[in-house]
C-alpha cells in the first residue's frame, strides 16, 4: 500500500514538474518583433521590477512612501501619459519575471528607454504637450523612486493577501488567480531576501520624504548614478561612497558618436544600450532572451538617426534675431582660445566648433576635435565621474561578464579605460539641438546654456525637482528658494557636483569677457 | 537467462522510479528559483541523469547474476535514459534551438558525438524491451553502449565541465564502475578457479 501511494505521490509531483514548463510558456505572448520606435517607446529591455497589481496598490498602502493617489507620478517627476489610464511613460508591462526573465502568470512593469530618455520641454502639466524622445528626463528623479519602493517593500505589513485584497477594491476586477498570488508571494520573498542581504553593504533605504532629500539620496533629478549598480553587481563592492552622479545622457544621432557616455568610455552602439540596461536592472541571463535583446537593439537603431527638434518648433512664438544668429555662429566658428593638444602637443584654436561641430544643411559636419577625450584636468569639470576608485578595474571585468556568444558580448577594446586609450576626461561630443539637452555638464549641474557660456554666473545653488523651461537663458529655471515642486537642493560645493570648468570662449568675468558677443552666441546655440 | 523478459516487481519498479520521478520534478522545479530556468533545467537533467546512471553501469557488469539485479539494470538503464532525454530536449530544442542551432552552438565534434550517444543509447534501450533473448550481436552491442555512455558521461563530468558538482558526479560515477568491474574480475576469477577445480575432480 504504502508503494502506491508512494508512486502514486511523486507521479504526481513528475507530472506538475513536467507540465510547469508547458503552462510557463503559456503565459508569454509570442515573440512582438517590434520596430526601432516601439521598442524604444515600449520594448522590455530586462529591467522588470515589479509585479503589475503590486505597482497599482502601493500608493493606497504606503501614502507616506509615495503620496496620496497618483500624486507619485509627479512626486518623483515620471512624465503622465496622454491616456490618464495608463502607466507613467516609459513603465513597459511585460510576462517576464524580474532578472531570469522567466515567464510569468502575473504580468511585470519595467522601463523602456523612454523612461529615461524622453522629456517635455514645455512643461506646463498639460499632458497632451509632446514628448520629446532623446533628452534626459529633467525632472525624473529614479533613485527617489527606487528608495521608496524599497522601504515599501520590505515593510512586513506588506502581505499578498493585502496586495490582492487591495487589489480587488481599487480596480474592481476579478482577484488574483492562485498562479499569480504565488508568483507575488514568491517575487516579494526574494525581493526581502535581496533586500535584507544587502542591508549589512548598502544599508536600509530611507522612504517617506526623506528620499526625496539629497542628504539621503543624493542623486536627484535626472541624474543616475551609472557604475553604482555596476560596482555592485560586477565587483561585489558596496560602491556607496563613489560621488559618481552623471546626467541621463542625450541620445539623439548616435551614428555620429563612434565612443559614447560622458567620458568615451563604450564605443559599440549595441553594447551602450546593453550596458545601459544593465545598469538599470537588466541581467546578463534576461538580456539574452531573444524578445530582450532584439528590444534593446532596436532601441539603439531608433537612437542611430533620432533628432531632436529644433528651437523654432519648441518655441514658434519667439522669433530668432538673424542678424544676432549671424555673429554669433562668427564667434561659435571663430572664438576661442590656443591650446595644445594631443601626444604631439598640436596649437589647436578651442572654437565651438572645433570641439563640437555644426550643421549645415541638415548634415552635422564633425569639428577638428569632436570625438577627442580631453583630460579633467585641462577640462576642469567635475572629476569625480573618471577618477572614482574603481574607474581602470570596471572595463576588465564588465567585458569578462558577459560570457562568449551572449547577443551583447562586447570586444575589450571597445571598453575604456584599456587598450584604445586611458584618457580620464570628458569627450567632446556633437551638441544637436542644444537647447533640449538640459540641464548642461555630466553631472547636471549648469542649468542654463546663458551660464554654461559664461555670459551668466554660474549658480552655486540649485533647486531641482519640476524646473520649468526658460526659453530666454535657454534651458531650466530655478527659484531661489525650495518650494514643493523644486525640492531638491542641488549644492555644487558638494563632492560630485561641481559646476565649475569649461570656461568657453572665456571666463566669467575674464577681461575678453563680452556680453554682447556671448547674447549673440546665445541666439546662435538656438539654431542647433 | 535464456529469456531477457522477467517479470518485474512493483518494489523494483519502485525502488528505481521513485529516485527517477524525484530527480527529474527537482531538476524541473528547483530553477524556478534561479536567475535562467531554460540553462538550471538542462544543467540539473543532466545531473538527475549521471545519478541514475551510477547504479546503471555499476550493475551492467552483474545483470546475469540474478533476475533481481537484472530487473534493477534494466530499469535504471531504462529511467537514466528518460531523464537524458529531458536533458537532450532542453539543450537541444530548448538552448540551441533545434539541431541546426546545436551543431552551430557546440560545433560538429561535440554535437555530433551528442547526437549519437542519444541514438545509440535509446537503440539499446529498444532493444531491451523488445529482444526477448540476448544474441551474441545484442551482447555486443550492448557492451558498446555502455562503454560509450560511460565514457562520454566520465569525460563530460571530468575534463569538459568539472564544476565542483559535476565533478562529484564523474567521481562517484567513475569509482562506482571501477569498483564494480573490479569486483566483477574477482567474481569471475574464483568462478574459473572454481570450475577448474570441479573438472580436475
Amino acid at each position: 500500500m504504502f508503494q502506491i501511494v508512494l508512486v502514486t505521490a511523486v507521479s504526481l509531483l513528475l507530472a506538475f514538474a513536467v507540465a510547469l514548463p508547458i503552462l510557463e510558456r503559456s503565459w508569454m505572448t509570442a515573440d512582438e518583433h517590434l520596430d526601432p520606435k516601439d521598442a524604444f517607446f515600449r520594448g522590455s529591455i530586462g529591467t522588470e521590477l515589479i509585479p503589475l497589481p503590486v505597482l497599482q496598490v502601493l500608493p493606497d498602502l504606503f501614502p507616506e512612501d509615495f503620496g496620496s493617489g497618483d500624486s507619485w507620478i509627479d512626486r518623483f517627476g515620471f512624465l503622465r501619459s496622454s491616456d490618464p489610464s495608463e502607466l507613467p511613460v516609459g513603465f513597459t508591462v511585460s510576462h517576464h519575471r524580474p532578472q531570469s526573465g522567466a515567464p510569468s502568470p502575473v504580468p511585470f512593469v519595467g522601463f523602456s528607454c523612454v523612461l529615461c530618455h524622453s522629456t517635455r520641454i514645455r512643461d506646463t502639466g498639460n499632458q497632451a504637450e509632446p514628448i520629446v524622445p532623446g533628452p534626459g528626463n529633467s525632472s525624473l528623479n529614479l533613485f527617489a523612486w527606487i528608495d521608496s519602493l524599497q522601504k515599501a517593500i520590505g515593510d512586513e505589513r506588506l502581505t499578498v493577501k493585502k496586495i490582492s485584497d487591495t487589489y480587488m477594491q481599487k480596480t474592481g476586477r476579478q482577484p488574483l488567480t492562485l498562479s499569480q498570488r504565488v508568483m507575488i508571494g514568491l517575487w516579494l520573498r526574494g525581493f526581502r531576501k535581496t533586500l535584507a542581504e544587502g542591508f549589512s553593504k548598502y544599508d536600509e533605504p530611507f522612504g517617506g520624504d526623506l528620499s526625496l532629500t539629497p542628504e539621503c539620496v543624493p542623486t536627484g533629478p535626472d541624474r543616475t548614478q551609472p557604475f553604482r549598480t555596476i560596482v555592485r553587481r560586477v565587483l561585489d563592492r558596496p560602491g556607496t561612497s563613489m560621488s559618481v552622479y552623471t546626467k541621463v545622457g542625450t541620445v539623439y544621432q548616435e551614428q555620429l558618436r563612434e565612443w559614447s557616455q560622458f567620458d568615451g568610455s563604450i564605443r559599440d552602439l549595441n553594447a551602450r544600450s546593453a550596458l545601459a540596461a544593465f545598469a538599470a536592472g537588466a541581467t546578463v541571463d534576461n538580456l539574452a532572451i531573444p524578445e530582450i535583446a532584439g528590444n534593446v537593439r532596436q532601441a539603439s537603431e531608433y537612437t542611430r538617426t533620432l533628432r531632436g527638434p529644433t528651437y523654432a518648433q519648441v518655441f514658434p512664438e519667439r522669433p530668432l534675431d538673424a542678424e544676432k544668429v549671424r555673429r554669433g555662429k562668427a564667434i561659435y566658428m571663430g572664438t576661442g582660445p590656443y591650446a595644445s593638444v594631443g601626444v604631439n602637443g598640436k596649437q589647436v584654436k578651442l572654437t565651438c566648433d572645433a570641439c563640437h561641430g555644426h550643421p549645415e544643411n541638415g548634415v552635422w559636419i564633425a569639428g577638428e576635435l569632436q570625438g577627442a577625450v580631453v583630460p579633467w584636468e585641462q577640462i576642469k569639470t567635475d572629476p569625480e565621474r573618471v577618477t572614482y576608485r574603481y574607474y581602470d578595474r570596471i572595463p576588465d571585468r564588465l567585458a569578462a561578464f558577459f560570457p562568449a556568444k551572449h547577443p551583447f558580448e562586447f570586444k575589450r577594446e571597445d571598453l575604456r579605460p584599456g587598450p584604445t586609450g586611458s584618457t580620464k576626461g570628458y569627450i567632446n561630443a556633437p551638441i544637436d539641438s542644444a537647447f533640449t539637452r538640459v540641464p548642461y555638464f555630466h553631472n547636471a549641474t549648469v542649468l542654463t546654456l546663458a551660464e554654461l557660456i559664461n555670459l551668466k554666473p554660474r549658480r552655486a545653488i540649485l533647486y531641482r525637482g519640476r524646473n520649468s523651461y526658460d526659453p530666454v537663458d535657454v534651458g531650466l529655471s530655478s527659484p531661489d528658494s525650495p518650494d514643493a515642486t523644486h525640492y531638491f537642493r542641488l549644492d555644487t560645493s558638494l563632492k560630485g557636483n561641481s559646476n565649475k570648468g569649461h570656461d568657453y570662449p572665456w571666463p566669467y568675468g575674464s577681461p575678453n569677457w563680452n556680453k554682447q558677443q556671448l547674447e549673440d552666441l546665445l541666439e546662435y546655440l538656438k539654431t542647433l | 537467462m535464456n529469456s531477457r523478459h522477467t517479470r518485474i516487481s512493483f518494489t523494483e519498479f519502485t525502488n528505481t522510479y521513485v529516485p527517477f520521478a524525484l530527480l527529474i520534478a527537482l531538476a524541473l522545479l528547483v530553477p524556478e528559483t534561479t536567475q535562467n530556468l531554460d540553462r538550471y533545467r538542462t544543467i540539473f537533467t543532466i545531473w538527475a541523469t549521471t545519478i541514475l546512471l551510477i547504479p546503471a553501469l555499476s550493475l551492467y557488469l552483474f545483470s546475469d547474476a540474478s533476475v533481481a539485479v537484472y530487473n534493477y539494470w534494466h530499469l535504471f538503464w531504462t529511467f537514466s535514459y528518460v531523464a537524458f532525454l529531458f536533458h537532450f530536449y532542453w539543450a537541444v530544442f530548448v538552448i540551441f534551438k533545434g539541431v541546426h542551432g546545436t551543431f552551430a552552438g557546440q560545433g560538429n565534434l561535440i554535437a555530433g558525438t551528442n547526437f549519437l550517444l542519444t541514438a545509440w543509447w535509446g537503440t539499446d534501450v529498444v532493444l531491451s524491451w523488445l529482444v526477448a533473448s540476448c544474441p551474441t550481436w545484442l551482447r555486443w552491442e550492448r557492451a558498446g553502449a555502455t562503454l560509450f555512455v560511460f565514457s562520454i558521461f566520465a569525460i563530460t563530468t571530468l575534463v569538459l565541465r568539472p564544476t565542483p558538482i559535476t565533478k562529484a558526479l564523474g567521481l562517484t560515477l567513475t569509482i562506482a564502475v571501477a569498483l564494480s568491474f573490479a569486483i566483477w574480475l574477482i567474481v569471475r576469477e574464483s568462478s574459473s578457479v572454481a570450475s577448474e577445480l570441479r573438472n580436475t575432480r
